[in-house]
């Protein structure tokens, strides 16, 4: 009897486990912008389970494995969940569990085993599976247009001699990329050098930087803030009403970082990135029937003071006779704590402060020295073209300083209001109040008129009470080549009148302002002159000053030695991009001599613009250090429509500090290959062609598809996109001809 | 009431649901004409619909041409215009549009003969549609429509003088109907102004390549008597080099009865 009972309760147990793992295995397509993927999920006949490791890399999340569940997490988000039966690995989680933790997010279509995520998701980053997106389109090539770093590379030797009444003074500074580091040593009155490890994409420690500067004293430093505007700090929402099914584009330096559709009552809802610094952001509204497609700008403010809420920003810097330690802490999106602690010779000093962004488009900060109770107060303000700087600082309850910026433009027109009050003691143990203000008016339009207007007031109050006035306008017109201005000036010590202008030709170009001081009854005046060749540049300057009393001449040039070496004129550190556009004819990607530069191909750099080098490259300077670029090459100006850029039209690449970067965009030939597929048991459209196991066509409604490949032997497969099941495969041998395939789902089945 | 109810609300809460997506394909420019000093050139694509489309690109021997009642495309005869389609390469042959897409097709003359010539670029236009499972193929591939839009491709080298000649097919009291033959090897594009009594009644801008109806409209209707038909190169798109390239035929005078 117990032996019955034993195999009965037995044979219970083994049907339970048995049925426990009755699950069906189904392909889930996750959809999210611009991308698809399929995660494996499971039905066992009432509900869907998923796996949640996979699903959650997919979109983007950090997965931890704990004992008896998943936790995702990404810079803004944690989400936990438990897994339906932790000892069977992979973790299956309840879809209906996740659809209730990421809410409206993710929608399921559970009749076509459909999961969508929103474009307008808040609880995952969009943004960074964008940017993943992006990434993988970055390296399009055969050459990575990443940052680079070099043992020895990208060296630079600039130079510069100028003459001026205290004698002959010469520079010399150099630059380079040493030991995948960035250095930089400077000769003049002193020596001073330094070197620089950058680590962008890491989270505590970004930059180590050690040196010695021009009075002898040596420094180490480290930090872990955000290089340039490499990290970003928030998403933006933006909801708004449109015209009904108008297409709506988030952009960003030419970049679409979101788009929607309107529904039919025209509301939308984005998401764009904020980075620190300010942020334009194009609204591009495309409504449907052709019309005019509207665009309206926006201008997203973050301080670079402000640090994302629980992130922890430090910087130490260690010297011989000083040593500081900054920490910042985000306790909230629009709150940040700061510290200090700062040892001068023998004497510490300790600070405390905080920044508060009550609205986007402004912030306060506030920081208190605590031994020596000196304070300081800030305020930013910018909306709508509008920006204005204060600062205010003192010493226990004695004002000692106020400075204002405020600034505004529209279309050609920009005004600038400077001002400033201070209040110290003077010799005399006086009080005495200083006020300075200095409004001044630009219109530049884009050609033709230019006009600068500016005054210049200072009043002293005290016992010496005294005003100065200064003024300054300038007025002209401005050709393509030729640009020239009349000036008119007066300060304190003279009034001067004359005429200043820029002569462009070619690569040569000259500079000059002269002038007549009505005071001393001389001529003043400044020539300059800049020239460029392949082999080099040089640079020419002299200068008699307005005030007649000192003169000075300068000379400064470049010679190209060879690719990696060049002597530069002094002061050209800053990053900039060279774009080689050149017809690979053999194909290797890599440009040889017989290959030429094609200079009539043109191309887009958004937030830059290019200048034409005689080699028929385009180049870009004052680029952002570690700033993403996009380019891209203008197919209309490409002569052949057999030539394709290998990186395809758009690619994107990072800046480096300090270097020229050459981008070798090889345009191939491809050879077109037609084809279609026969004994069809679906619809064409659900058909893709793969080449060698990547996707690379869509197939038509007629069974038609298009390829266009380089010479080389290929494996085409036809793939059913909803199941994934390769279908048929056929291999190819291309040649330098168009050729024909045919395949047959029946016959070429795998 | 109470029975036809539920059904009220079952269409109520459907009809706002049933929301198709269409594609809107868009050619610009809608034409082109090219010198031998700038022998290529680009047309971009645009879908600004809500639903993908796919576009198979050709290049046809033709001319837009009219008879006295239609204007039409006529393939496989241009007058005394020249072939381009044979010294064309383009690129794609097809291509796919998302939502939103664009396509830049690029196209290259290789060594054509003196004289003016003239091909259609044609942009046949098929929706995609979502995919459904359960589709039948030869279903699918029978509800087919195809919108074609032509974009005509003008080449000309050397020089040449379009030679025209006029009447009047009808008249309206805001309009009036012209119909033009081309005689020449050279076509013409610009603007046709009619005047009568040294006052200029109408005008309109015409590309005219073998025969053409022109609608002018008019402020009034013309008087009995004689009128001239004047012409000018202003045609819009046009610039200032190939204007003059294209040329002005001579005045015609015709008499309106």
């Amino acid at each position: 009897m117990q032996q019955w009972i034993l195999r009965t309760v037995l044979i219970f147990t083994m049907i339970r486990a048995a049925s426990a793992q009755v699950l069906m295995e189904v392909p889930l397509l996750l959809e999210f912008p611009g991308r698809e993927e399929l995660v494996r999920a499971w039905y066992d006949g009432e509900a869907f389970l998923v796996d949640g490791e996979e699903l959650f890399q997919a979109l983007g999340f950090a997965v931890q494995l704990t004992g008896t569940g998943l936790e995702a997490l990404d810079t803004r988000h944690r989400h936990t969940f438990s897994c339906s039966n932790p000892s069977a690995p992979p973790c299956r989680i309840f879809l209906t569990d996740i659809l209730d933790v990421l809410g409206r997010a993710l929608h399921f279509d559970q009749n076509r085993l459909h999961l969508t995520a929103s474009s307008a998701a808040s609880t995952f980053d969009m943004r960074s599976l964008r940017a993943r997106q992006r990434s993988w389109t970055e390296v399009p090539g055969p050459h990575l247009f990443g940052r680079t770093r070099s043992i020895w590379g990208g060296m630079m030797a600039s130079w510069q001699l100028r003459r001026d009444a205290f004698g002959v003074h010469p520079f010399f500074r150099f630059t380079g990329s040493i030991l995948h580091g960035s250095v930089e040593a400077e000769l003049s009155d002193g020596a001073s050098w330094t070197y620089r490890y950058d680590r962008p994409e890491k989270v505590w420690l970004t930059q180590v930087q050690a040196g010695r500067n021009a009075r002898g004293s040596t420094e180490f430093a480290i930090t872990n803030v955000p290089l340039a505007r490499r990290r970003l700090h928030r998403m933006r929402y933006l909801r708004g009403r449109s015209d009904p099914h108008a297409l709506i584009q988030a952009v960003i330096r030419g970049e679409i970082v979101d788009q929607v559709q309107a529904d039919a009552e025209g509301h939308y809802e984005l998401s764009a990135p904020v980075w620190y610094g300010t942020t334009k952001l194009e609204l591009r509204t495309h409504p449907l029937g052709g019309r005019r497609t509207q665009s309206d700008p926006q201008y997203l403010f973050t301080p670079t003071s402000m640090v994302p809420p629980g992130k922890v920003f430090y910087g130490l810097r260690i010297g011989e006779q000083h040593a500081n330690l900054h920490v910042q802490y985000g306790i909230h999106p629009r709150w940040t704590l700061r510290s200090a602690l700062a040892r001068h010779g023998v004497h510490p000093e300790a600070s405390v402060g905080s920044t508060w962004s009550p609205v986007t488009f402004l912030a306060v900060s506030t920081e208190m020295q605590v031994l020596s109770a000196h304070w300081q107060t800030g305020f930013q303000l910018w909306h709508s073209g509008v920006q204005v700087t204060a600062r205010l600082n003192g010493r226990k309850r004695h004002f000692q300083n106020l400075h204002m910026t405020a600034s505004a433009g529209r279309g050609p027109v920009s005004a600038l209001l400077q001002g400033s009050m201070s209040s110290f003691l003077s010799p005399f143990n006086e009080r005495v109040q200083r006020l300075s203000l200095h409004p001044a008016v630009w219109l530049h339009h884009h050609g033709g008129l230019r006009m600068q207007a500016g005054w210049e007031s200072n009043w002293l109050h005290g016992p010496f009470a005294e005003a100065h006035h200064r003024w300054h306008f300038g007025a002209g017109w401005m050709f393509s080549r030729v640009r020239v201005m009349g000036f008119a000036t007066r300060d304190d010590i003279q009034s001067a009148y004359g005429l200043e202008g820029i002569f462009m030709l070619g690569h040569s170009s000259l500079a000059f302002r002269a002038g007549w001081d009505a005071d001393h009854q001389m001529m003043t005046g400044r020539l300059s002159f800049q020239m460029s060749s392949p082999f080099g540049s040089l640079s020419a300057r002299g200068q008699r000053d307005v005030r007649g009393i000192t003169h000075s001449q300068q000379i400064q040039g470049s010679v190209h030695l060879w690719d990696r070496v060049q002597l530069a004129p002094y002061g050209i550190q800053q990053s900039a991009v060279e774009l080689r556009i050149f017809e690979d004819l053999n194909g290797n990607g890599l440009q040889e001599h017989t290959e030429p530069i094609l200079p009539h191909i043109e191309a887009e750099l958004f937030q830059g613009g290019w200048t034409r080098l005689r080699t028929g490259a385009l180049y870009a300077a004052h680029l952002e250090p570690y700033q993403r670029y996009q380019i891209r090459i203008l197919e209309a100006s490409i002569r052949d429509p057999s030539l394709h850029p290998a990186t395809g039209p758009e690619f994107s690449f990072t800046a480096d500090p300090g270097q020229r970067k050459i981008l070798h965009v090889p345009m191939q030939r491809f050879v077109p290959v037609t084809g279609m597929v026969t004994g069809l048991d679906r619809t064409p459209l659900r058909l893709n062609i793969l080449l060698d196991q990547e996707k690379e066509a869509e197939v038509y409604r007629d069974g038609g598809f298009t390829l266009h490949l380089r010479p080389g032997r290929y494996t085409l497969t036809v793939v059913d996109i909803l199941d994934q099941i390769p279908l048929a495969e056929k291999t190819i041998q291309v040649d330098t001809r168009p050729i024909r395939v045919v395949i047959h789902l029946g016959e070429d089945r795998r | 009431m109470l029975r036809v109810l539920p059904y009220l609300l079952v269409t109520g809460v459907w009809a706002p649901r049933q929301v198709f997506a269409q594609a809107a394909l868009s050619v610009t420019p809608a034409y082109a004409v090219i010198t031998h000093d700038r022998p290529y050139g680009a047309f971009v694509l645009s879908n600004r619909g809500t639903e993908g489309v796919e576009v198979t690109i050709g290049a046809h021997h033709g001319v837009i041409a009219s008879t006295d009642s239609t204007t039409a495309v006529v393939l496989g005869e241009a007058g005394r215009l020249g072939d381009l389609s044979r010294y064309l390469t383009f690129f794609p042959e097809r291509c796919i549009l998302p939502a939103g897409g664009k396509q830049t097709v690029r196209y290259r003359i290789h060594e054509a003969p003196e004289g003016a010539h003239i091909t259609l670029l044609h942009f046949a236009m098929q929706e995609r549609g979502a995919i459904v499972d359960g589709q039948i193929p030869a279903v699918a591939s029978g509800l087919r429509i195809v919108y074609n839009l032509v974009a005509p491709l003008i080449y000309l080298q050397g020089r040449g003088m379009p030679v025209l000649s006029a009447r009047f097919l009808e008249g309206t009291p805001n309009e009036l109907h012209l119909y033009l033959e081309n005689h020449s090897r050279w076509p013409f594009l610009g603007g046709v102004r009619v005047i009568q009594n040294g006052w200029q009644l109408g005008s309109a801008e015409a590309a005219v390549y073998t025969t053409r109806v022109v609608r002018i409209p008019v402020a009034e209707r013309p008087l009995r008597g004689p009128l001239q038909l004047k012409f000018d190169s202003n045609y819009t798109g046009l610039s200032l080099a190939i204007r003059h390239q294209l040329g002005v035929p001579d005045p015609i005078h015709l008499h309106w009865n």
